[in-house]
């Protein structure tokens, strides 16, 4: 699962990868919302693919906002 | 006719079946609208453009609301099952289902009844069910990108979290 930012605006703006219904999911509600307050895969996601993309999102906060 | 099958991330969606149209850039199919954004939705609409510029017949619709848990897909594959022999197709496209193994041998049961037997192609989760099922060989076009080649081509992957990725190390060389 990868996790596209805008690098200034730290805005979500692609998610991509894995392959069930749940992706298209996670994209509509992740896509278009700031890195900062986007929900968590973690919550939201069902599957490996929700997990997967979760250690994406929780690399991404570390790279970006620490 | 062209029938394709899939999802939409909507659990208020209903299950419908039908032809399908493109009106204000939104899918069109038996009295509902689906935006055109990600997903089975936007190959619903580039098989509508193409449809469009080649002369051929709107393609046939099977889809249903399903944000993952697979309780969507589920009432899906139960209609298939049910109806998928009332219509005459020449091809059948999978898009973005649940993937489950048991109902793929379902599915495919019904299939080799129909006749002349339809050409089946794979996409995105059908890909990964076909693999899955061992039942790629029942399958004409599988449609991957890299990384889902990595999965499919990895015979040691039982799912796409425990690929290798042996594939996307050599990149340029795929």
């Amino acid at each position: 699962m990868k996790l596209t930012l805008d690098k200034d605006s730290l805005t979500i703006v692609n998610i991509s990868g894995g392959g069930c219904p749940e992706v298209p999911y996670l994209a509509e509600e992740m896509i278009g919302k700031n890195l900062k307050n986007a929900p968590s895969p973690h919550d939201i996601g069902h599957t490996l693919f929700g997990y997967a993309l979760h250690l994406a999102h929780e690399e991404a906060k570390r790279v970006c906002l620490h | 006719m062209l029938a394709l099958i899939g999802t939409v991330p909507d659990n208020n969606f209903p299950l419908v079946a039908g032809n399908v149209t493109l009106e204000n850039k939104k899918i069109c199919i038996s009295g509902k609208k689906v935006s055109v954004n990600r997903g089975t939705p936007t190959l619903l609409a580039a098989t509508i453009k193409a449809a469009e510029s080649l002369g051929e017949q709107m393609p046939f619709a099977f889809l249903i609301g399903d944000i993952g848990r697979g309780d969507g897909s589920k009432k899906l594959f139960q209609y298939l099952i049910e109806h998928l022999r009332d219509t005459l197709f020449h091809t059948i496209t999978f898009r973005y289902v649940q993937p489950m193994v048991d109902w793929q041998f379902r599915i495919l049961e019904v299939v080799r009844e129909i006749s002349p037997i339809p050409v089946l192609i794979a996409d995105a989760s059908a890909m990964y069910m076909a693999k899955m099922a061992g039942q790629s060989a029942n399958f004409e076009l599988f449609t991957p990108d890299i990384g889902e080649l990595a999965f499919i081509a990895d015979e040691m992957a039982p799912h796409p979290f425990y690929t290798r990725g042996f594939i996307l190390h050599e990149e340029n060389r795929t």
